[in-house]
């Protein structure tokens, strides 16, 4: 030691000069401050509410709420005079999926929405009776770019036919680009061209049998289903050829069908008598194409959210920076409090020795032989989940270690010869312990001290993830940990970023004590 | 300063170290097998004999099918489980006189014929001839009544024994006919005996089990199925394989053997999926699901379950006693938000209380997302600021996401709850006892298909927990009377009138948070074929086969 000849040194100044030669553990005790700053005005520091989803915040912060995992659907009907249908014939409209883990439609008596449902091109078919329309539904902006036939405009004869007349029908489709192919041929064309695109797709259910054939049930994209397709729904008054010529071949009023890769139109046909009604032919979606957002969960990182949202869309950065609150509530309070019972133990037990000390230490040896998750799980299996029962789950564990320590430093500083001065000369017990021994144990104390908050920290942790912890929900790393685990395989974030949390944390507290440690012990030179 | 430094390069290394271990753990489960399976026929010599003996094994064990399933089955008894799971590994050993289609109606199996007389108190049952169970013994009428019976006996203390309790007696007409006497007049028999529950076992083992009490019927399955009992290894497997007298050639088994796998991590079942060393794993989280589904070597059944998911409420507490509360509950939750987010789209929203695939549902008029709306019916029923709640869920992850979903949504509109997750028999037994029952998460499923099993034990007076599972005690006289003419009622049209009525003033009162309907979800491998998924959650693997 290089220090002044005349003057010894005050041991704080020592240490204090040996620590900040521990680069590391000076660094750690810069990111610990850290971390406590953060836990204390974590409420200032969250850019959003840990507590609630993201996308129910953007409107209080000022943001463009655009995200919209919603859309309403409004369909025009149109009828075969060529009118607007009233809006009673308009609500009258079922809404099918063709990919429901896309997007999901539902309709109610009065409104029809379009859910998201996870990220991709889908389409919705808007159907009412025989009429089938179609529009596109992009999620998430993962649009594979084809139009589909979303459409059918079908020619009707304006006037009555005469029994045994023929006409010739012109069909044009409306794609869901807004583009129009006018003629059937171009149609044609057009549902081909995505044949072997979707023939190679997986299909639904496939391979799985029901009871009724007991064979599988894939499901086929029939040919005829794909190209364009007459049907007659009214045999006995006309007659329709597959290239689109209408025969009346009895009177009344009749029907036709149009369909081409699952929508469909109607043609309305009278035979020797007027049109008594308009019938509804077409049904017009109110946008072609919907763009939503799957904004319901697991956003990536991006600079919006930092680190993320997790499965109930709640920020992750804003849950782990709340998260410290309680860690470090955990690993102070119980570590003082098991540090200062054990410190009082340990004093006792080594100083007055006999019975005393041979309860004390067989306590502490059964204790001691529980491992330390076990010991805390017993503990909150008798007292209820909850932080306060964390907290002193993780005390009763921290105990017999420090009584041990301290008994063990007592024990020697027992047999000191300044002890054996002060009593001597008839200083009160108390007074020894309290003046001429606790000071003499307190370098390892503190040392202990903190080494366990990690452990304390690792251990409440522990126990939240295994769901002890009282509020499941509450932002805690464990907790958070937790319920991110059964999505590991596919998710990064949710996992990564409180596991990171815990390691950097624990890892700090335990760079600190080990420098400490070093800093502490009077043998080591620098 | 040079301890440090060492320190410092120490363990940036092994943070290195660790994080190269995390990353390339999944992938390092489906090497040892591609490994070994590399260096065996590498190192071995083209004749040796090792490898000429490894070849054929290699083709049988090809032909087995393996089941990953949930957890390891209860019993092996059809009368002794309630679960899904142990239905599942037990359907490919035995059969009843009736089955479900894979839309819940009964077919005849064991019996050829059914007739239920015209006050449905009884039903007549004609036997099919020439069935032997896998000891040899045949199929009789005797065995009807000797296996109804010992389900019956409280003695036998079966688990089933309250889902047979319709039962007064049954009588055996003669060899091939026997028929079966209700305490009342029940018209949803029929259901009741094409449940899995009502699988034969054979006679003699029933015989073994009077003379020799400490005989385990658990553990020795004897059924009339395509296939039979080989053994069950403690958390490993139950194997079956082919039954060589079975009934039904047509129906015959098909695989070398079938094996069932207890695999409770639904992530760990994927990974056995994807290394092939399961052909079906079933309850695939739906985050998983559509992954599975876009890779050619699998197929993914997914289709609506029998499943309800509801929020229940203590109707005993003051503050849930006004319909106007539990209805603006209702309004308060986004079912379709919930599917979306916490179901990845893989369910739809519940529009009764039972499952759109129940025999005898009727659809409801949905209560839609309002906010608006539910605060003003709080208001009304004046709590304007809301209230505070306990809101009780299962302990799994699927469970205490949307428990966490149904807490924020009800905090949007004042209603404070606070989630609470206990293990599943724990939950029970607090409902069954209202130890606190405040608001929880619930689950109903109808095992027999219909909508009396569906409606019942959750609504009637009389089905109050800890009887039966009306733990928010909710009752209504118009609902009873109802129920109770419904079942009474022969002619199938006028009792589905009645539970129809029944559904809808359940519907109105809300005594649930009605929340969804998941789909079901299998995953299996493209080799293998003929597998059928129940709405009720069985997996059936008789047919299936593998190429």
């Amino acid at each position: 030691m290089q220090t002044m000849k005349n003057q010894s040194p005050s041991p704080f100044r020592t240490f204090l000069k040996k620590f900040r030669k521990q680069r590391v553990a000076l660094w750690s005790l810069f990111v610990v401050v850290g971390i406590v700053f953060v836990g204390l005005f974590a409420p200032l520091l969250v850019p959003y509410d840990p507590h609630r989803p993201v996308a129910d915040q953007y409107k209080e912060k000022g943001m463009d709420a655009s995200q919209l995992t919603r859309e309403q659907v409004s369909v025009t009907v149109w009828m075969s005079d060529g009118s607007k249908a009233n809006d009673s014939a308009g609500s009258e409209f079922t809404l099918t999926s063709e990919d429901g883990q896309i997007a999901a439609a539902r309709k109610t008596d009065s409104v029809a929405f379009v859910y998201a449902s996870g990220e991709g091109t889908t389409s919705i078919l808007v159907s009412s009776g025989e009429i089938v329309s179609r529009l596109k539904v992009v999620v998430s902006g993962q649009d594979n770019g084809l139009p589909s036939l979303s459409q059918l405009v079908a020619t009707a004869p304006k006037q009555s036919l005469q029994k045994g007349e023929s006409v010739q029908t012109g069909v044009s489709a409306i794609l869901t680009d807004g583009t129009e192919l006018a003629e059937m041929t171009d149609i044609l064309a057009f549902a081909k061209q995505f044949e072997a695109a979707e023939a190679s797709a997986p299909g639904k259910n496939d391979g799985f049998a029901s009871s009724t054939d007991g064979f599988t049930n894939s499901e086929e994209a029939s040919a005829e289903s794909r190209s364009l397709y007459f049907q007659s729904l009214t045999p006995t008054v006309v007659e329709v050829s597959q290239d689109g010529t209408i025969t009346a071949v009895g009177d009344g009023e009749g029907t036709i069908m149009v369909s081409v890769d699952g929508i469909s139109t109607l043609i309305p046909v009278a035979v020797n008598q007027p049109f008594n009604k308009a019938i509804p032919v077409r049904i017009e979606p109110g946008s072609l194409v919907m763009n939503l957002m799957n904004a319901y969960k697991h956003q990536p990182p991006s600079s919006l959210h930092w680190f993320g949202t997790d499965h109930q869309n709640r920020d992750i950065f804003s849950r782990v920076l709340w998260g410290t609150r309680e860690t470090l509530l955990i690993g102070f309070v119980s570590v003082s409090v098991g540090a200062v019972i054990g410190t009082i133990l340990g004093l006792i037990a080594g100083y007055w020795g006999r019975w005393i000390d041979g309860l004390i230490t067989r306590c502490t040896d059964v204790l001691l032989a529980f491992p330390g998750i076990l010991l805390a799980i017993a503990v909150i299996a008798l007292l209820g989940p909850g932080i306060t029962n964390i907290i002193f789950a993780v005390s009763v564990f921290t105990i017999p270690i420090f009584i041990r320590i301290v008994r063990g430093s007592t024990l020697a500083l027992k047999e000191m010869t300044y002890v054996e001065a002060a009593r001597s000369i008839g200083v009160r017990d108390s007074v020894i312990i309290r003046r001429h021994i606790f000071p003499g144990t307190i370098s390892v104390v503190m040392v202990y001290l903190t080494m366990r908050i990690g452990t304390a920290i690792l251990i409440g942790a522990s126990l939240s993830f295994l769901g002890l912890g009282g509020d499941i929900t509450a932002p805690e790393w464990g907790a958070m940990l937790s319920a991110a685990k059964d999505n590991s395989r596919n998710l990064f974030h949710p996992t990564f970023f409180p596991g990171i949390a815990i390691v950097i944390t624990v890892l700090c507290f335990n760079l600190m004590g080990d420098g400490l440690r070093d800093a502490l012990d009077p043998k080591l030179k620098d | 300063m040079k301890k440090n430094r060492r320190l410092v390069t120490g363990l940036s290394c092994m943070l290195v170290v660790g994080m190269l271990a995390a990353c390339s753990a999944p992938a390092e489960q489906a090497k040892p097998s591609t490994n070994t399976a590399g260096t065996s026929n590498t190192t071995a010599p083209a004749n040796s004999p090792a490898t000429a003996a490894t070849q054929p094994e290699k083709k049988a064990v090809d032909k087995t099918i393996t089941l990953a399933v949930e957890a390891e089955p209860v019993s092996l008894d059809p009368q002794n489980v309630t679960d899904g799971n142990s239905i599942t590994v037990q359907r490919s050993m035995y059969e009843g006189l009736l089955t479900f289609t894979d839309n819940m109606q009964p077919v005849p199996v064991l019996a050829t014929e059914y007739q239920l007389n015209a006050n449905a108190t009884e039903i007549t049952f004609t036997l099919r001839e020439g069935v032997t169970f896998h000891d040899g013994s045949p199929f009789n009428a005797e065995v009807v009544k000797a296996n109804l019976d010992f389900v019956l006996d409280e003695k036998n203390g079966m688990a089933r024994r309250s889902f047979f309790s319709f039962i007064k007696e049954v009588v055996v007409k003669d060899p091939t006919h026997v028929t079966i006497i209700a305490n009342a007049p029940n018209s949803t028999m029929i259901s009741y005996l094409a449940h899995p529950a009502a699988s034969m076992k054979s006679l003699e083992v029933l015989k073994k089990k009077k003379a020799d009490p400490t005989f385990n019927l658990d553990r020795n399955p004897v059924g009339t199925g395509p296939y039979q009992f080989v053994e069950w290894k403690e958390n490993q497997h139950v194997k079956v394989t082919p039954f060589a007298n079975y009934w039904n050639k047509e129906q015959a088994a098909k695989a070398e053997s079938i094996v069932y796998k207890p695999v409770v991590e639904a992530s760990t079942r994927i990974n056995m999926l994807k290394a092939g060393e399961t052909d079906i794993i079933t309850k695939l989280p739906t985050l998983n699901a559509k992954e599975i589904a876009e890779d050619k070597n699998f197929n993914v059944y997914k289709a609506p379950s029998l499943n309800v998911y509801y929020v229940g409420m203590n109707l005993k507490l003051k503050k849930y006693q006004d319909k106007k509360v539990r209805q603006a509950m209702n309004y308060a939750v986004n079912k379709d938000e919930l599917i979306g987010g916490v179901l990845d789209g893989y369910g739809t929203v519940a529009d009764s209380a039972i499952a759109p695939n129940t025999y005898g549902y009727s659809q409801q008029k949905v209560y839609e997302y309002n906010p608006d709306q539910a605060k003003k019916m709080l208001e009304e029923a004046g709590l304007k600021d809301g209230f505070e709640a306990t809101l009780w869920t299962r302990n799994s992850s699927e469970f205490i996401a949307i428990a966490e979903n149904v807490a924020m949504q009800l905090g949007k509109v004042g209603i404070k709850a606070k989630v609470q997750a206990y293990e599943s028999g724990t939950l029970f037994n607090m409902l069954d006892h209202e130890k606190g029952t405040d608001l929880w998460i619930g689950r109903w499923s109808p095992g027999t298909g219909e909508v009396d099993y569906g409606i019942r034990p959750n609504f009637h007076t009389k089905s109050f927990a800890p009887d039966n599972n009306n733990s928010g005690f909710y009752s209504n006289t118009q609902v009873d009377k109802l129920l109770d003419e419904a079942i009474m009622t022969a002619n199938k049209d006028e009792a589905m009138k009645k539970y129809a009525e029944v559904q809808k003033i359940i519907y109105d009162d809300a005594p649930w948070v009605f929340l969804h309907v998941p789909d079901l979800i299998v995953a299996k491998t493209i080799s293998v074929n003929g597998v059928m998924v129940l709405p009720s959650d069985t997996v059936i693997v008789n047919t299936a086969e593998k190429q």
